[in-house]
């Protein structure tokens, strides 16, 4: 018998290859999550809600977490006049997030101050995707 | 025959001048009162404290952080600085959209001190000098005299108040725009007796 290229070889070339191509890019997405299973989204969001900056005297450690507290269940105070800030986490403040102009505004704030500029679009939506899964 | 010397014209006069001294005593005493008013201004019998505030945008973008403070506690000149500086508003980053910053401005300065007629917003802007702009209503020299026999343990040294910027804090009645010193109460210390 002649070693050739059949069609039905050829078929099933091609399939396997699609087959191992999806694979690997199933496979790719699973390494972007962390061990909790969560997207990558996520995991980057909490990275930048607690990553600390630093900014001018008296408050020269800074982070989202100085006025919204370390647990985003609980009421957070503002870090100079020591105003309740009703809690981040949509589980018990489902109000968060349902107003567009008010997250804008207060993301304009925010980064601002914490950061030193405004937040990009990805780094927005990312901290959003954390905060929904608290 | 006696002389009844009660007769009408003499009891008309005795009400006349008795009611004109009751109502004298009252205006006097009300002037003297108003301690550093003006003696003669008589718009000062009109209303006590100072505008409560009465519009929902600035109650919602202006009581975040703090307590919204009245219009009526600052001149339009001081409004405007703070109104200027929102980026860095005393530390922190107050802005605003340029629509909602316009809306705040309209209603703060018809409402501003200078144009009131309430009498502590008129005793307020009294005090002030006309070449300095204070953007902080504790800076205005009517606030730091009313304040200046206060302790510093009972405030700034207070963890439950910690700042004069919390008026609320000590006066219950901020919401109705009153400050009178009957409805103060310190957090941790008790009612101010003078």
């Amino acid at each position: 018998m002649k070693n050739q290229m059949t069609p039905l070889t050829t078929m099933l070339a091609i399939l396997t290859l699609s087959v191992s191509t999806n694979l690997f890019a199933l496979e790719a997405k699973a390494i972007a999550t962390d061990r909790k299973g969560n997207a990558s989204n996520v995991v980057q969001g909490k990275k930048l809600w607690e990553q600390a900056f630093t900014g001018k005297a008296p408050f020269s450690n800074r982070s989202c977490t100085s006025c919204h507290g370390e647990k985003l269940v609980f009421a957070g105070k503002h870090i100079r006049t020591n105003k309740l800030i009703e809690p981040m986490a949509h589980s018990t403040n489902p109000k968060r997030f349902t107003n567009k102009a008010k997250v804008d505004k207060w993301f304009l704030r925010n980064c601002k101050w914490t950061i030193g500029r405004e937040c990009t679009t990805q780094e927005k939506s990312n901290i959003i995707a954390y905060l929904k899964t608290q | 025959m006696e002389q009844n010397l009660m007769n009408k014209p003499m009891i008309g006069t005795i009400l006349i001048i008795s009611t004109l001294s009751l109502v004298s005593l009252a205006f006097f005493s009300q002037q003297a009162r108003s301690g550093d008013s003006n003696f003669w201004d008589l718009s000062e019998l009109k209303r006590p404290g100072v505008l409560s505030v009465n519009n929902a945008d600035y109650q919602e973008e202006c009581s975040s952080c703090h307590m919204a403070y009245s219009p009526g506690l600052l001149p339009e000149k001081s409004w405007i600085k703070v109104m200027d500086n929102l980026d860095n508003h005393f530390g922190d980053n107050a802005e605003l959209t340029p629509s909602s910053h316009q809306n705040l401005l309209n209603y703060l300065i018809p409402n501003s001190a200078d144009k009131s007629d309430y009498r502590r917003s008129r005793k307020i802007v009294r005090s002030l000098s006309s070449d300095k702009i204070v953007d902080r209503i504790t800076l205005t020299p009517y606030f730091i005299r009313k304040h200046n026999e206060i302790p510093k343990r009972f405030v700034i040294d207070n963890p439950k108040v910690g700042s004069f910027s919390q008026c609320n804090l000590c006066h219950s009645n901020t919401e109705n725009g009153s400050f009178s010193e009957d409805e103060v109460s310190i957090p941790g210390v008790g009612y101010w007796h003078d």
